[in-house]
């Protein structure tokens, strides 16, 4: 009976979901999403290329500059920890799907 | 046009709408039942979405005939339920003396359908679950019947139609708390729905079927529920309040089905055939 | 009567990850019941051989979907007195407070499932929207939903702030009442009691016998918890009292783990009021080189063991056994001689986590093979 009244209370409640793609969530100021590498302060020195567990982030060798595969980033900031420049750092922003393979390669 | 053709038309588009009025009847369920677990939930013309997207699958061809026949038969068999609950709504045609047995008949002839479909595809699911109705209908199939036959009996009256003509609201008390502890069965809700219980034999009964067959199957199953919500609420309430009651029906079902979890397979049998003594007894006691 | 062979698995609605679940019937008692694993091996362990510490640290998390910061710890345990790293109260209770949040969150997830196998859709619904607030909470604290990445050798990479540790409280104030609720609903509802009462019987020699660990065993009298027999990280400093029960079917493992949940949450608040008001060391503290060690943590399915050997200051092997090691092999004896109605309740009892526990695939067509621990270590099989 106990369990009658919880669900009839849950029922004149708003329901909890969030209607995605029609309205945004919150998502909190510390959340990990698009890494972004500023190129303009990164000297190129292999740190984040060397300590990157998916091997996400790679130092070209024509420009000394580090390029992100998004399709492999696990989004551990490991690379922004290392870094001796901190140059890269984590962006808000959740929605980095794309359905072509090859726009998520060097960001 | 004469006076009967005119009614045997209007029963003949009231049960092509009764099919829509069927499929939203699932489509409300499904909505009242979200709400209930503080989701928003499908809108309520969901089931026309996924009946057209199983018809829109690709056909194969089945080795098995009885296989095959199944959807085609069941589909058959719960029209001609619908037509014997439209005439007793609204026309005559199909309202003959003793339609309540056929009524009853046909009820049962679609569960033995589905158990022959469900042994013919061979999987073990299928038949576990078919096994499950068979011990079931042991208990709630034979209720059924004896529950119709004590509406008539203590009434004397012969047909759903002059029953609904002559009496309304609670005739036989006794008879119509069996007739709701019946549609637990026959609803397939949570502390009886051992049939189709997902997490146990996955999709039960129908575990083989898919495209245009499951389409029909999954139709039969809708016009299955609303005609028995029908019935009951003809025989509880009366002719005009059926289709109010209806809906009731499927309110109070979908409370009971998000407050208990479902019962064992052998748990579910007794309480049911305790039910079946207690509609003997109430039959015997009338003799 | 003629035995049939039941499957259950690898793809079951009943089963949230992958297992092969043989269950021989006859009529609807399971006579006997065999498991098949390798659906799911993903050569967890090969990937770590020759990586920076570091990034076997941010690779090792992610064995498991559910349970991350407790691998994470277990590696820690094991590297850290390696290089003689004794971590500030501050990291330590930070951690703890991590690691005790998950463990909030992975037996609600579970307890939402076990609802689920029995029928009950209604407390699944309500118990993943409760979770939930406990994933914003680790968003709000870590920046990850999920795998946390929120440790370092030695340190941490965020120091909790005043308003962190009252959003925490504010999110537990939020959901107490709901989980007492629930938890009533759950102890006192009588088609519950039906199917979990005397359902997939372990008596506690039995317990002893397979080696049971977690809340498993605790339901069945065990009172073996890592985090009371060994204390690691802040659990010297914050009690941990460990729910017991002595019956060791369905319903007090159901028991154990919701009141853990709460048990769980007097120790984060408790832990919280503790942090300290120095902030975490500065990243790279101190470089390992050699050295081999074993870590071992209570995740919230059990004990979880971690074995490094680091070399030149790379990792060479990290051996990893899950507690649903430990677990699974109950099933066969289990299972045998319950109807099969009951059998998708007593798998998700034991709460598998299938894919974090495979290690080894032998993948051969019809015959069953047993490598010796030479031949494991070679890599092939003599012939």
């Amino acid at each position: 009976m106990g369990m009658t009244i919880t669900v009839i209370k849950n029922m004149l409640k708003k329901p909890a979901t969030i209607k995605y793609p029609k309205k945004k969530s919150d998502i909190s100021k510390n959340y990990r999403g698009r890494i972004v590498v500023d190129r303009e302060k990164c000297i190129g020195c292999y740190l984040c290329q060397i300590h990157c567990p998916t091997g996400a982030i790679v130092v070209d060798p024509k420009d000394k500059k580090a390029y992100v595969d998004i399709g492999r980033c696990i989004f551990c900031s490991l690379c922004a920890e290392v870094c001796p420049v901190k140059c890269i750092h984590f962006t808000n922003e959740y929605e980095k799907v794309s359905k072509d393979k090859e726009k998520l390669k060097r960001q | 046009m004469s006076c009967s053709e005119e009614k045997n038309m209007i029963e003949f588009i009231v049960t092509f709408l009764l099919v829509f009025v069927a499929l939203l009847f699932a489509g409300f369920h499904r909505k009242l039942l979200a709400r209930l677990h503080n989701r928003t939930g499908p809108p309520v013309i969901q089931p026309f979405y996924d009946t057209l997207k199983l018809f829109s699958k690709k056909k194969e061809n089945y080795e098995n005939p009885i296989f095959n026949a199944v959807p085609y038969v069941s589909i058959i068999a719960s029209f001609a339920i619908l037509f014997i609950v439209s005439s007793a709504l609204v026309g005559e045609s199909f309202d003959f003396d003793y339609n309540f047995i056929v009524l009853g008949y046909l009820f049962i002839l679609l569960d033995t359908f589905y158990i022959f479909g469900a042994v013919a595809s061979r999987s073990p699911f299928a038949i576990h679950s078919g096994v499950r109705e068979l011990l079931l209908m042991l208990g709630y199939k034979t209720t059924f019947l004896m529950v119709m036959s004590l509406f008539f009996a203590k009434t004397g009256v012969v047909s759903l139609g002059t029953y609904s003509i002559e009496f309304g609201f609670l005739q036989v008390p006794f008879a119509s708390i069996l007739l709701v502890l019946v549609g637990f069965a026959v609803m397939k809700v949570t502390p009886f729905d051992v049939v189709n219980a997902e997490t146990e034999i996955s999709a039960g009964l129908f575990a083989e079927y898919y495209g245009d067959h499951l389409a029909l199957l999954k139709i039969t199953e809708f016009i299955k529920d609303l005609s028995f919500g029908l019935v009951a609420g003809l025989l509880l309430f009366g002719k005009i309040w059926a289709l109010p009651a209806a809906f009731g029906f499927v309110i109070f079902y979908t409370l009971m089905e998000a407050t208990s979890p479902r019962y064992c397979t052998f748990k579910a049998v007794k309480v049911f055939i305790i039910v079946a003594i207690l509609a003997f007894i109430d039959l015997f006691l009338l003799v | 009567m003629h035995r049939t062979m039941f499957p259950i698995g690898p793809q079951h609605p009943s089963l949230k990850e992958p297992i092969f679940l043989k269950l021989y019937v006859e009529g609807t008692v399971i006579e006997k019941a065999e498991f098949d694993l390798g659906y799911a091996h993903r050569g967890v362990e090969e990937k770590m051989e020759n990586k920076e510490i570091d990034t076997t640290l941010h690779a090792v998390q992610r064995t498991c979907g559910i349970c991350s910061q407790c691998h994470s710890l277990a590696f820690l345990n094991a590297v850290e007195p390696m290089g003689q790293i004794r971590i500030p109260k501050r990291v330590a209770l930070q951690r703890m407070v991590i690691a005790e949040l998950e463990r909030i969150h992975s037996h609600m997830l579970w307890s939402g499932v076990m609802m689920h196998e029995m029928g009950l859709e209604t407390l699944f619904m309500y118990y993943m929207r409760e979770r939930e607030k406990i994933l914003d909470v680790f968003d709000e604290l870590t920046g990850n939903r999920v795998h946390h990445s929120a440790d370092l050798i030695g340190t941490m990479k965020m120091n909790f702030s005043e308003e962190d540790i009252e959003m925490i409280s504010k999110t537990f104030d939020s959901m107490k009442d709901k989980l007492e609720d629930y938890r009533r609903s759950v102890e006192g509802h009588d088609v519950i009691r039906d199917r979990c009462i005397g359902k997939g019987k372990i008596t506690r020699a039995d317990a002893v016998k397979y080696g049971l660990v977690g809340p498993v065993a605790r339901a069945s009298g065990i009172s073996y918890d890592v985090r009371v027999n060994a204390p690691y990280l802040g659990y010297q400093f914050v009690k941990v009292n460990p729910v017991v029960r002595t019956e060791g079917d369905v319903h007090a493992r159901t028991l154990v783990r919701l009141d853990e949940t709460f048990e769980s949450m007097r120790i984060v608040e408790e832990a919280c009021s503790k942090i300290p008001k120095s902030k975490v060391p500065k990243y790279p503290v101190k470089r390992i080189f050699h050295g081999q060690g074993a870590g071992r943590v209570e995740a919230p399915r059990g004990e979880n063991f971690h074995f490094v050997k680091i070399d030149m200051a790379k990792t060479k092997r990290v051996k990893i056994r899950t507690p649903t090691v430990a677990n699974l092999v109950m099933y066969p004896k289990v299972l045998q001689g319950a109807d099969i109605t009951d059998a998708p309740v007593i798998v998700m009892s034991m709460d598998p986590c299938i894919s974090c526990m495979e290690r080894v695939a032998v993948i051969k067509k019809g015959k069953t093979e047993v490598w010796s621990s030479h031949e494991l270590f070679r890599g092939k099989k003599h012939d």
